[in-house]
């Protein structure tokens, strides 16, 4: 079924409906938030109280955008919204998994994503967040500047500086060479 | 911004396959001042070190694009619970509502009661003892008709 029609669907209050939409972009969301907060138990509330938002105002959605757009902008605001109300936040788990093809890959690797992990942290959120926009996801400076509310301009900037900055990292911590 | 920074921020758009300059708003152009240059720009400012070096960046960052924690959640629950906040709100702004007309109701006809007198309580009474059931039993069965279908 198409999107257009699982959201006139889901805004009529078809249970089966919402539920689609919410499974088909659950992954999705689930990954980008991950790598916002490097957290679980602080994906898992932010996980779930964007989907609950997203339930209770789907009425108000208009599919200018995809819905995943929607749902990372009431994701990255719930974050934000977090970020302000808990000044802390620099967490990584023990409960990190990678799903790497190849299990000796996997090992190998873990040392690494781990710093990677932290050197995406590294970034303020807003930085962090058009970095994971731009890079995992491929949205246009134009799209992200809808989902974060700010300038082209502005998104621009910060993807230069995100980028800059972890090159800089990355050679400091000896994982990638000059 | 130095020149360095500016073709490092070109390099950057470019590798995003990015259109948008905030000062020629034009890609094609930035690629080309890029590679006219590129000769007398990779003695002096190493451009194609840092091309290179944010393309071994960008790849280790990529590591991370699969990462997973054990969250499990059902969606359906969600709903369900979002349901449940729905009635709860309805409830709420209901019982606002209500409150609101009682006060509205009993005040307006406090003033017209001072006005008339006892008389015409009494006669408001008789009224409203005779009419309201038949008011009151098509307006319940609608509404009850109107929340199973629901």
């Amino acid at each position: 079924m198409d999107e257009l029609e699982l959201i006139e669907k889901a805004k009529m209050g078809n249970k089966s409906a919402l539920n689609m939409l919410l499974t088909e972009n659950y992954n999705f969301l689930k990954g980008y938030i991950i790598k916002m907060t490097g957290d679980p138990t602080l994906s898992q509330d932010i996980l779930q109280e964007t989907m609950l938002k997203a339930v209770l105002n789907i009425k108000k959605f208009l599919p200018k955008a995809k819905f995943s757009t929607w749902l990372i902008t009431i994701a990255t605001n719930l974050y934000r919204d977090n970020l302000r109300k808990n000044k802390n936040l620099k967490v990584l788990d023990e409960n990190m998994v990678s799903t790497s093809i190849n299990p000796e890959e996997a090992t190998i690797s873990k040392f690494e994503y781990r710093e990677i992990l932290q050197i995406i942290q590294g970034l303020r959120y807003e930085k962090r967040a058009v970095f994971i926009l731009k890079h995992f996801y491929d949205y246009s400076y134009v799209d992200i500047a809808i989902i974060l509310k700010c300038p082209i301009g502005t998104v621009r900037s910060r993807l230069h500086y995100s980028v800059k900055y972890i090159i800089v990292e990355l050679e400091r911590r000896g994982i990638i060479n000059e | 911004m130095s020149k360095k920074e500016k073709l490092t921020n070109m390099l950057i758009d470019k590798y995003y396959n990015e259109r948008y300059d905030i000062n020629t708003t034009n890609k094609k152009k930035n690629l080309k001042e890029i590679d006219l240059h590129n000769n007398t720009l990779d003695k002096s400012i190493n451009v194609s070190v840092f091309e290179n070096n944010m393309n071994k960046a960008l790849e280790k960052m990529d590591l991370v694009d699969n990462i997973d924690f054990n969250i499990s959640m059902d969606t359906l629950k969600i709903i369900e619970m979002a349901k449940r906040i729905q009635i709860k709100r309805r409830c709420f702004k209901e019982n606002i509502y209500f409150i609101i007309t009682s006060i509205l109701i009993l005040s307006v006809f406090s003033v017209i009661f001072l006005r008339v007198g006892i008389k015409g309580i009494i006669y408001f009474q008789l009224v409203i003892v005779f009419f309201l059931p038949w008011c009151l039993i098509p307006l319940a069965k609608y509404t009850l008709g109107r929340e199973q279908n629901e």
